[in-house]
């Protein structure tokens, strides 16, 4: 990472109160809570200095805690810069819904569908929220620790030919 | 009365006839059922929405192929979920592979021996060499050039014998370990690997002169389903496809992992993005791919035997195996390893594209997140705007080219 995108970095993070980690195997990673994280992501994709245009991924982590229970965490690239970092957010207890980001980088709609349908996060402002990889009438969401890989969606009775 | 003097406005047959549009359903298939639909990557269906041949809307399903690999793999120990990520798609499960073993060694900060990254650098060419064939076949198939389909599936066996030579298997996984490799090449393998080149060379040399060198085929390819640099950037479209755009970014070279910063090899690109510069892109990259592990084989062969697995003490191997067994076939230890506490992301250049591992661990031996960033998921999300306004002829071929591999999009 350059001096000068480091102290850009810096100072961006600085105003909007968000925390920068940088370790061996972690890589640069950036907590922010859920209230600011929208203008967070919209100005590192902005910003002339950052310009993360591409989303390269955005999934969740299930901490088993009952506080910030879920992060979502978005890995974002500046092709131009050559630099990438991650965006964790946290959202708080009993939380399980975020702003959408599908108008920052199109990609987004699929992903945080995948979101909604495996870990059950609310993504507000969504065009098209639904599930993507399971069955429509799926209930839960499985990629929770408390979900069950014995299953509790065994066929129904009724719809066993 | 001719139909001119009825029809007082450009339209399309259909209309001019009073048919209403159609909306048809193109899937699913099983992802066995490689050259058919599964041009379009096997388990995708396709709801398209025509005005006469004209696709006005297009919805992709994904999902049929899902079979829980990241519950799977979250379930249990770093090592057992080893195999799950080698059916993360054909050949290019093996890339996988490498990719979660990457990620694991750099979490665990443990170094691999010459002979593993050398290895699994040849392995990962000619795993790439066998799935980009089949990407070719599926294209010709998809535009009725049997004989490309023929030359392409010469490539694809040649390369696939070739990966049964080195791992045992073709391209199914089980011979990338963590720390390092399974086994050495067979003793034969220089002569064997001089005759397959060959062969691959010639197959690749025949499907050439079938479709880039037929105008008829240039022609049918050119102009379909353009997409720009800035269109892959903004829908996360990497790998030849991006490489077609004009961009010339390949994690190879741009973000270099094993040696690839020690290997020659160019990176071929396009200008339109389009169909056409789809294909030139995956069929040069088949001789450059050629090219490193024919330098990778070189190398090793000049090296004589030695370590296949990292020393790490406690990593890969069980407590009891013989540190002093250079086969590297000591017994794995399926219950470790015991990673730190840490995030790591690690990505590899798979035959589609970024394929990408977020490995989260909470210290404690088992893993909390395995996350699997599979170019598939991007590219079959991408295919409903770049094929709005193309023809319904145009979808299979579009999608061949962009290689939808199910195991990496539904995982």
């Amino acid at each position: 990472m350059s001096k000068t995108f480091q102290e850009d970095l810096r100072s961006l993070l600085g105003e909007i109160g968000a925390t920068y980690l940088e370790g061996v195997t972690a890589g640069r990673k950036i907590l922010v809570g859920p209230v600011r994280a929208s203008e967070l992501l919209s100005r590192l994709r902005d910003s002339r200095e950052t310009s993360m245009d591409r989303l390269l991924d955005l999934t969740v982590i299930d901490r088993g805690k009952v506080e910030e229970r879920f992060e979502i965490v978005y890995q974002l690239e500046s092709s131009r810069l050559k630099e990438s970092l991650r965006v964790h957010v946290a959202l708080g207890q009993g939380e399980s819904a975020t702003e959408s980001v599908v108008g920052f980088w199109p990609c987004a709609n699929w992903l945080e569908r995948e979101a909604y349908d495996l870990f059950g996060i609310q993504f507000h402002g969504h065009p098209d929220l639904r599930r993507i990889l399971l069955a429509p009438d799926f209930e839960g969401a499985p990629l929770r620790r408390d979900f069950s890989r014995q299953s509790d969606m065994a066929l129904p009775e009724e719809r066993v030919e | 009365m001719s139909i001119d003097s009825e029809v007082s406005e450009a339209t399309t047959l259909s209309s001019a006839l009073g048919f209403s549009p159609a909306v048809v359903e193109l899937g699913h298939t099983h992802p066995s059922v490689r050259r058919v639909l599964s041009a379009a990557g096997g388990t995708m269906s396709f709801l398209v929405s025509l005005d006469d041949d004209q696709i006005t809307d297009l919805e992709v399903e994904i999902g049929i192929g899902h079979r829980g690999f990241e519950k799977e793999a979250e379930s249990s120990s770093w090592s057992r979920a080893l195999p799950y990520v080698g059916r993360l798609g054909h050949a290019s499960g093996l890339i996988a592979e490498v990719g979660y073993c990457l990620a694991v060694e750099k979490m665990a900060g443990v170094a691999l021996p010459d002979r593993a990254i050398w290895l699994r650098m040849l392995a990962s060419e000619i795993a790439r060499i066998t799935d980009h064939f089949a990407r070719l076949g599926a294209l010709a198939m998809s535009i009725g050039l049997a004989s490309g389909t023929s030359a392409a599936q010469h490539g694809e066996q040649h390369a696939a014998e070739l990966l049964q030579l080195i791992t045992g298997e073709r391209g199914f996984g089980g011979w990338i370990q963590l720390g390092g490799v399974r086994s050495s090449l067979p003793q034969d393998f220089e002569l064997r690997w001089s005759l397959a080149q060959a062969s691959i060379g010639a197959a690749l040399g025949k499907f050439e002169a079938v479709t880039l060198r037929n105008p008829s085929c240039q022609k049918r390819l050119r102009g379909v389903a353009p997409w720009s640099a800035e269109q892959c950037l903004a829908w996360g479209v990497t790998g030849p496809s991006m490489r077609a755009a004009g961009m010339a970014a390949d994690l190879r070279r741009d973000k270099p992992y094993l040696a690839y910063g020690s290997v020659d090899f160019a990176i071929p690109t396009g200008e339109n993005g389009d169909d056409v510069d789809r294909l030139l892109v995956v069929v040069r990259e088949i001789g450059e791919s050629l090219r490193i592990a024919d330098q990778c084989q070189q190398l090793i062969a000049s090296w004589g035997p030695g370590a296949l697995r990292s020393a790490e003490p406690g990593f890969c191997e069980r407590p009891d195996s013989d540190p002093s067994d250079l086969s590297g076939a000591g017994e794995a230890d399926l219950e470790g390893p015991n990673l730190p506490f840490g995030e790591v992301v690690s990505s590899v250049e798979s035959s589609t594209g970024e394929l990408g591992f977020f490995l989260v661990s909470d210290g404690e031996g088992l893993p909390r997140r395995i996350r699997c960033r599979g170019p598939s998921f991007f590219h079959a999300q991408a295919l409903q705007p770049m094929l709005l306004g193309a023809r319904l002829d145009d979808l299979l071929p579009t999608a061949a080219l962009l290689h939808l591999v199910s195991g990496e999009c539904d995982r």
